[in-house]
């Protein structure tokens, strides 16, 4: 039978010279970025007063992240808008899209995450550097703390700071992977356990697999949620210094 | 479109005008007390999400300032030749980052670096930068329970 792991296997599609190869997991990143297109021009194709089935979706997505935005960083959050709104879209639909049978989870790669997360660091760290300049760095001041704690005070608060990016994909990705090695087992107990006893020791390992397919949509839903309002508060934490 | 269809009934003289209105005003009343209730519901469904959410966020918070504590000494090391000692040192400095991330995120100061208060206080406008500072200490712990709430 085949491993738990082999689902995370990246396989090229089209080779290319340099290691630039198209792989399973570009191929699952550009059928995610094309679907939430469709999902999101086709949805304010008729843009009626009173929204359609699919209309409303596109809405209440779109609501859903200007609210998450409005209320964690505020006014000033709105122009992040693009990047928050596409950073919350491309996590869903890898975590959704990875749900369908047969598919690749690219969000299940620390690279992918990581990558992400450290464009999130750096693109968040640029914000508050241009807004407040060297003031920037009172971020790892602690307010009213003794100054002879400070030798050991700031080089928390930078660990703190450099451990967001860290904290950030290691999470999405930890989650990714368990998720999905957790239901291949049960699925492989379905066989193993359903040969020793005639079929009948099937019937708890699909069960189970059944209440843990409900369970990863939901943690495909909240990582996704969880990215996102974390970019918002570290957005937050950029602009409003002090 | 409520206001719309209403407004015919009670402009024109008409036979069954005050029928109408007052059925009018019976279908509002329950369309509010059920429009009221999902409001109540989507809360309800919305803190949930938070709290798996905040749920979600603890363990990686205190693992991840532990890596990051790791691996700079690790490079310091590296580069300073003196390995083990600043690597030992970081593992503690970064176990205590990762304590205080998840003090933080418990107390619903969330990331914000630097022991100022995070998110809403400081939305609104900017005069609430000078009561902060003195208003910190006394609301803490009353805010904190809201706050933490939010996830």
């Amino acid at each position: 039978m085949a491993s738990p792991l082999e689902q995370f296997t990246i396989k090229p599609i089209i080779e290319a010279p340099g290691g630039f190869d198209y792989t399973n997991s570009s191929l699952w990143m550009t059928i995610a970025v094309l679907s939430a297109t469709v999902f999101l021009v086709g949805g304010m194709r008729k843009r009626e007063m009173v929204p359609g089935p699919w209309q409303s979706m596109a809405e209440s997505v779109y609501e859903f992240i200007g609210n998450m935005i409005r209320d964690n960083v505020g006014s000033e959050g709105r122009k992040f808008f693009p990047l928050v709104f596409t950073i919350f879209m491309f996590v869903l639909f890898g975590n959704a899209l990875g749900m369908l049978p047969g598919a690749f989870t690219y969000t299940s790669h620390i690279i992918v995450t990581f990558a992400m997360a450290l464009f999130v660091f750096f693109f968040v760290t640029v914000v508050g550097i241009y807004k407040h300049g060297f003031h920037f760095l009172a971020f790892f001041v602690p307010d009213g703390a003794p100054k002879a704690l400070y030798p050991l005070i700031i080089p928390i608060e930078v660990i703190s700071y450099l451990s967001r990016p860290i904290s950030l994909s290691v999470r999405l990705f930890a989650n990714m992977v368990a998720g999905h090695t957790m239901l291949k087992v049960f699925a492989g107990f379905v066989f193993t356990l359903g040969a020793a006893t005639f079929g009948i020791g099937a019937i708890a390992p699909i069960a189970i697999n059944v209440l843990l397919i409900g369970f990863e949509f939901m943690i495909a839903f909240i990582q996704a949620y969880v990215f996102t309002i974390l970019t918002c508060l570290y957005l937050n934490d950029a602009l409003h210094l002090h | 479109m409520n206001d719309d269809k209403g407004r015919p009934g009670s402009d024109g003289p008409r036979p069954d005008g005050d029928d109408f209105d007052q059925r009018l005003k019976a279908a509002r009343a329950r369309h509010e007390a059920s429009s009221s209730k999902e409001r109540d519901r989507t809360d309800a469904d919305r803190n949930k999400w938070q709290a798996i959410g905040f749920a979600m966020r603890v363990g990686s918070e205190l693992i991840a300032a532990l890596i990051t504590g790791l691996g700079i000494g690790w490079l310091l090391d590296r580069w300073l030749d003196t390995t083990p000692w600043l690597m030992a040192l970081f593992l503690f400095v970064g176990g205590a980052a990762g304590v205080m991330n998840v003090y933080r995120l418990v107390e619903g100061q969330d990331s914000g670096i630097g022991w100022k208060r995070p998110g809403r206080d400081r939305l609104g406008s900017d005069d609430s930068d000078g009561r902060e500072t003195d208003a910190d200490n006394s609301a803490g712990s009353a805010e904190g329970e809201d706050d933490g709430k939010r996830g």
